[in-house]
């Protein structure tokens, strides 16, 4: 053994459970062994890590300057900012100081000598009178120093701004070789792929060879995964329990601004810089100290929201009336319409996802949502409405008919504004009254919202129909009157839930940061939670169950990590995630393929589905199509099919989905593949959707491999489409795990309800079916053995065999056929029983039956996923 | 019964020193010569390199040998044993001698050739290995240890004056583990101490600008006990310790460990929960858990080294090593020594250090120059000018001066971050026994490439 010459040091003796601070005491190890040296460098390494920083900035930057389209448009932008607010200061200073509202009212008189009319100069008062009111208020010199004081730190920062943005243009122009004119028709993607590029030959980030998009990602959405991940774990208050309200959801942007100011930025805050969080925050050690500190800090930032918070609300209220009244006055209407609240935005949000990945997912879906949340016309307010309607309509008619039989009505006092003000009122009343033609289906509904927003709660699911799932629905999806009223309240309560609510939770904070925080190379400290590995993240009710490591504190709710996983890969296509997820990507993308080609089979087979795929691709585009199939749950497919004018089994819902999803997903293998197109995957040549899709897929990997020197034009067109097509991917990869989800939380429950109801119908074919389900996993085309089970479905599905003149009675091997339309109409309803019970009823699962029922629930989500 | 021990038969045992000389020598069945012990050192020697082989043949003889504390402990035997089981044998000979003598070293064994001549006829009985538990032989060994301590103010401050505790209660030197199990009745009173010693080794490789192209720890656990009976022990580990390799870790405090493994005697009921160790030590040494992270290194590199290296004139070479301590400002390094490659046929060095307490000499024999830093203070910059004469330099000859290597020791540093919470005996017995404690870490092999 080798000899040393360190000292022994007494152990203290300690008999009692040793508290944690204690150790200090005890042991001498080294306050920081992971320490303040942790991020010192070589000083040679000094000036390198001053271009880290630029770059790292840089990328947020050319992020930004790409979004807002270039130099110039974000030149003039910022500075019609700045005049705005110059404007908006000024012209309320104005209208208050310098406007002789007598006479604009006409309570007095002028006397002029050539006509009576009263001209708007004359409502202005004189330069020097009007100067002399400025002077004499102080209130208003307070507000315009304090908004002078804001204006130049914009000024300033408006000109950094424009320091970087000429630098990031430069460097668009010179390393990227995009020229700023033809900025706009480059999509990020491409961007992104020639930053990759450009590291390889430039070094940009010294810390490491390569960059992958994630890195990228990481740099850009830093902080917004924080603030993700932190809404994820509902760790901001900004849900609250009111005693009147109920359940409510405040999060605005003053509130937003604050949390960011207190976490990220502001004095004093938990990170140093813009790439790591202080050395302090990542030990264990001294949290409690840390967290008082933070504590203090918020009280402070609280106070000072407080005494700011007349200046704040003057400003609010001014710019929301200068930016919405016209609006309103406008279009009435707008004020009843919708839009994505700000915390639906976090909720909603993946992990690394830009902001317009997330606006064009989030408007995609803007239609549903509404049509969604129309659903919910109360018909007590339906009657009143039409009644109010009626009579503020009544009244509107003979003024106006008056006023055309002579204008001098005109005239008369408040006949002008009464007719607006009835007007307003018949358009409000108007927009509680739902359109007569409508159809709603609120399950399918949300299915196709699904779609798109990607998460919603488990217990949605099933309950579509509810007024709890329309309130909680309506926390993402507010009325724009809302949005703007909680922006006038914003300033008002944000110091109280800053001081009271935020305060409380500083230690969890802390804990947070500490926990979640990982150093990457060549990026540093970013949210762990955006790595999207499954294995540190994932939750077990989502498909990583054996994968994950995660304890209930580390795993992410709603299945955030899975699905932000899923869609990163699918939209970067490019990008190599570690082993643990590459393995969860696959073997989820391998379950859909099977699914996909047990469906392909059933379409070959069939003559009469494939005409009808035929005639339902008529329109080419294949993104309509998969709207075509979300929209088309089996009820109301028949609907879509009848437009058609073509009959159709029903099934094809089923086999269309999975053809849909196939001639998607070689598109984005061969992406992988670059090019190598996996012609063996086209059995028919003649069939429109595959050729569509492999004439897409050829000239994407042709744009891919050349697209640097290809015109900007054709890589523009093809990198669109490829985008388009990775959203539907995602889209219906969201269903599916949403759908996978479902049956692991409840499979057993739904089993047995399930059971039950094919009980009611055919009792002896209950044992078939139970045999025939344990059969069905060893082949994924479904074996031919249960023809007993066959009339069981048969009988079951008649209604809709019956309708489409059972068609498929005499398709040879399509027992899944058959199966698939029982599936969606049983599960259904089922569904939507069982969703009820689904608090109150627990989970058993006797152990000895899984296997068969696992296999057996993944049959029935694809056939139900498919059948959108 | 022949078939099953002639495997375990030893012919002969013995100790040398590294200069060959005979220490110990005990002859069990008679089988070979006394001549084979300059057999076995002249073959040991022949061989070039620092390593040689643990099992060497000579005619029908099988040496087998180990090295520790400087000795050379060797076993040869005629027949075919099982190696390891020899090599298990002659590591627990040299333990049961550091456990009796307090130190192993060669004057150790010289004072207290009775005393381990005791032992091995208690432990091998005609070639057979009859035991080697320290419980078991402290029945039958009654010589009592011969320990040179040297006279040192050191020790008389320890003594803390009207019971006061002074600073030197709270430390104890590291010689003080260094005593014989068996000590002597004189001194028994207040002496029932636990020593535990927490050791990693760093085995780091360095690219030429800092980057860390490997990292692996090992660490032990190792407990001296000096307690003559004790039930059991708990030893608290801290509670965030991790063993298992995960990829990415957040900031929270988790000392993480890819694997280890415990003494036989740990219970490990309570390790799952509580990170708590139980055992029941024996006197004597005994490595309770050894440990170690591979890959990842939860601290920074402790040494950063910036060279430079210029051909000055004709025949000199110029070494510029500009060498920084990147520990925590309150802790230092000690005996921090660096050896430096030169290129070959270099015949004298000039030197420009510091500070005078370093040295640096040329070793033209090993062709390098070794530089050594007695105290190396945390976040310090030291830098040393060698000018190294070669005579015939060609530019060639440059790329010979290569990766550099490093050794030194980091007294009160855990790389891992592992601690000891706490060490608790039950059933809770007197405040007599002391405990204590030690971490370090100290360098495998830690190589900066230039």
């Amino acid at each position: 053994m080798a000899h040393f010459d360190t000292e022994y040091q007494r152990l203290e003796a300690s008999y009692s459970d040793s508290p944690p601070g204690e150790e200090n005491l005890l042991v001498h190890v080294p306050e920081g062994s992971k320490s303040p040296w942790h991020h010192i460098e070589n000083l040679d390494l000094f000036f390198q890590r001053i271009s880290f920083l630029h770059y790292n900035e840089q990328f947020d930057y050319v992020y930004n300057l790409h979004q807002k389209n270039g130099f110039t448009c974000m030149l003039l932008g910022e500075i019609f900012e700045l005049v705005q607010l110059v404007f908006v200061v000024a012209f309320t200073v104005f209208l208050v100081n310098c406007v002789d509202y007598d006479i604009l009212f006409a309570n007095k008189f002028v006397n002029h000598t050539d006509s009576s009319k009263v001209t708007l100069p004359d409502a202005i008062l004189p330069v020097d009178v009007c100067s002399a009111r400025i002077r004499d208020n102080v209130f208003v010199i307070f507000i315009i120093l304090i908004s002078g004081v804001f204006w130049l730190h914009r000024l300033v920062k408006f000109m950094y701004n424009i320091c970087c943005y000429w630098e990031i243009r430069s460097f668009f122009i010179n390393a990227l070789k995009m020229s700023m004119a033809d900025l706009p028709y480059f999509t990020w993607q491409e961007v992104q792929a020639r930053i990759v590029e450009i590291q390889k030959e430039h070094q940009i980030c010294i810390h490491k060879k390569e960059l992958t998009e994630l890195d990228i990602y990481h740099r850009i959405l830093r902080f917004k995964n924080y603030m993700v991940a932190m809404v994820n774990k509902s760790l901001l208050p900004v849900r609250f329990h009111l005693p009147l309200l109920g359940d409510t959801v405040f999060y605005t942007r003053g509130l937003k601004y604050n949390f960011e100011l207190i976490f990220f930025w502001g004095p004093g805050s938990l990170f140093e810089n813009e790439w790591s969080l202080k050395a302090e925050y990542k030990r264990g050690g001294n949290r409690l100290e840390l967290a008082d500190r933070l504590s203090s800090r918020i009280l402070w930032i609280g106070i000072a929201n407080l005494l700011l918070c007349p200046v704040i609300l003057i400003w609010q209220i001014l710019y929301a009336f200068f930016s919405h009244t016209e609006v309103i006055k406008r279009e009435p209407g707008s004020l009843g319409a919708r839009c994505w609240s700000l915390y639906g935005r976090f909720y909603l949000r993946h992990f690394n996802e830009l902001d317009h990945e997330l606006m064009s997912r989030l408007s995609k879906g803007y239609k549903a949502s509404s049509k969604y949340m129309n659903c919910f016309m109360s018909p007590l307010l339906t009657v009143v409405a039409k009644n109010v309607a009626f009579f503020a309509g009544s009244i509107l008619a003979v003024l106006i008919a008056l006023t055309i039989y002579d204008e001098d009505v005109l005239a008369v006092e408040h006949v002008l504004s009464s007719i607006t003000l009835l007007g307003v009122c018949i358009t409000i009343c108007r927009s509680f009254i739902p359109d007569k033609h409508m159809v709603f289906c609120p399950e399918q509904l949300l299915k196709v919202i699904l779609a798109h927003i990607h998460y919603m709660p488990d217990h949605w699911q099933g309950n579509a129909h509810r007024y709890e799932t329309r309130d909680e629905f309506a926390q993402l999806f507010q009325y724009k009157a809302v949005f703007i009223l909680e922006e006038l309240l914003s300033p008002v309560i944000t110091p109280f839930i800053l001081i009271f609510c935020l305060r409380r939770k500083s230690l969890e904070i802390i804990d947070f940061f500490r926990n979640f925080t990982v150093d990457v190379v060549g990026v540093g400290d970013t949210c762990s939670f955006a790595q999207m590995d499954v294995r540190q993240h994932g939750h077990p009710a989502w498909m990583s169950a054996g994968k994950t490591e995660a304890s209930i504190y580390q795993q992410a709710e709603d299945g955030k990590t899975e699905l932000s996983l899923m869609h990163f890969a699918i939209t970067n296509p490019h990008w190599q995630p570690p082993r643990e997820s590459t393995h969860f990507i696959s073997q989820l993308k391998e379950k859909v393929h099977r699914e996909a080609s047990g469906g392909q089979q059933g379409i070959l087979t069939d003559n009469a589905v494939f005409t009808s795929t035929h005639s339902l691709q008529s329109d080419s585009e294949p993104h309509s199509l998969i709207a075509n199939l979300l929209m088309g749950p089996p009820s109301l497919s028949s609907l879509h099919l009848g437009r058609e004018g073509s009959i159709n089994p029903v099934s094809v819902g089923a086999s269309e989905g999975a053809s849909a999803l196939r001639s998607l997903s070689p598109i984005s293998s061969s992406i992988h593949l670059r090019g190598s197109y996996p012609s063996a995957r086209l059995p028919r040549p003649d069939q429109p959707a595959l050729a569509a899709s492999r004439a897409m897929t050829g000239s994407g990997t042709d744009a891919q491999t050349i697209s640097s020197g290809s015109s900007a034009w054709e890589g523009q067109l093809t990198s669109m489409v490829l985008s388009e097509y990775a959203s539907t991917e995602m889209s219906i990869h969201a269903l599916y795990m949403h759908e996978m989800h479902k049956q692991q939380s409840q499979g057993e429950l739904s089993r047995h309800t399930w059971y039950r109801q094919e009980s009611d119908e055919s009792s002896e074919s209950v044992n078939e079916d139970l045999e025939s389900t344990r059969n069905f996993p060893r082949s994924s085309t479904f074996p031919c053995t249960t023809t007993p089970h066959q009339e069981g479905a048969a009988h079951h599905s008649s209604r809709q065999q019956r309708r489409h003149g059972g068609t498929t009675d005499s398709v040879p091997g399509s027992s899944r056929v058959q199966r698939t339309p029982r599936v969606p109409l049983g599960g259904w309803s089922e569904e939507t029983r069982t969703g009820r019970h689904h608090d109150t009823v627990p989970e058993e699962g006797s152990e000895d039956e899984l296997p068969p029922r696992v296999h057996k629930v993944r049959s029935v989500t694809w056939a139900t996923v498919g059948s959108f | 019964m022949t078939a099953r021990v002639r495997f375990k038969m030893i012919s002969q045992i013995f100790i040398l020193s590294s200069k060959g000389d005979h220490l110990i020598y005990k002859d069990f069945r008679g089988e070979a010569g006394k001549d084979s012990i300059n057999v076995f050192y002249e073959m040991v020697t022949a061989l070039s390199g620092d390593q040689p082989p643990v099992v060497m043949t000579h005619k029908d003889l099988q040496f087998i040998h180990v090295r520790q504390g400087g000795l050379y402990w060797v076993a040869s035997t005629k027949t075919n044993p099982s190696p390891f089981t020899i090599i298990e044998f002659l590591n627990r000979l040299a333990a049961l001698t550091k456990d009796y003598c307090g130190s192993l070293s060669e004057k150790s064994v010289r004072m207290n050739f009775a005393l381990i001549y005791e032992l091995l006829d208690e432990m091998v009985d005609y070639g057979y290995i009859q035991t080697t538990s320290t419980d078991m032989l402290k029945n039958f060994i009654q010589t009592e240890a011969v320990t040179s301590k040297p006279f040192s103010l050191f020790d008389l401050s320890n003594v803390g004056l009207f019971g006061a505790e002074t600073q030197q209660s709270k430390v104890a030197p590291s010689v003080a583990a260094s005593r014989p199990i068996m000590s002597s009745r004189g001194e028994q009173g207040g002496k029932n101490e636990i020593f535990v010693d927490v050791i990693e080794r760093l085995s780091v490789v360095m690219g030429s600008k800092g980057v860390l192209m490997k990292a692996d720890i090992q660490g032990e656990i190792r407990i001296k006990c000096f307690l003559p009976s004790c039930s059991e022990m708990r030893i608290g580990l801290n509670e965030e310790l991790n063993i298992g390799k995960s990829q990415l870790k957040g900031y929270s405090s988790a000392v993480c460990v890819d694997e280890c493994r415990f003494h036989q005697a740990v219970k490990l009921d309570e390790f799952d929960t509580f990170r708590i160790l139980k055992v029941c030590p024996s006197q004597g040494e005994q490595t309770v858990m050894q440990y170690q992270l591979c890959d990842d290194l939860p601290c920074p590199p402790p040494f950063q080294l910036f060279p430079s290296v210029e051909k000055d004139y004709v025949n000199r070479v110029l070494i510029f090593l500009k060498l920084r301590c990147d520990l925590p400002p309150k802790s230092t390094a000690l005996n921090v020594s660096v050896t430096v490659p030169v290129p070959k046929g270099a015949i004298s060095m000039s030197q420009e250090l510091s500070s005078p307490d370093q040295t640096a000499e040329l070793q033209p024999k090993n062709k390098a120059l070794l530089w050594e830093i007695p105290r190396f203070p945390g976040g310090a910059q030291l830098s040393a000018l060698f000018k190294v004469d070669v005579p015939g330099l060609s530019s060639a000859s440059l790329l010979e001066v290569g990766p550099v290597s490093m050794s030194f020791e980091l007294p009160k540093q855990t790389c891992t971050g592992l601690q000891i919470r706490f060490l608790r005996l039950s059933p809770t017995q007197t405040g007599l026994s002391q405990r204590w404690v030690r971490y370090v870490t100290h360098s495998d092999s830690y190589t900066i490439r230039i």
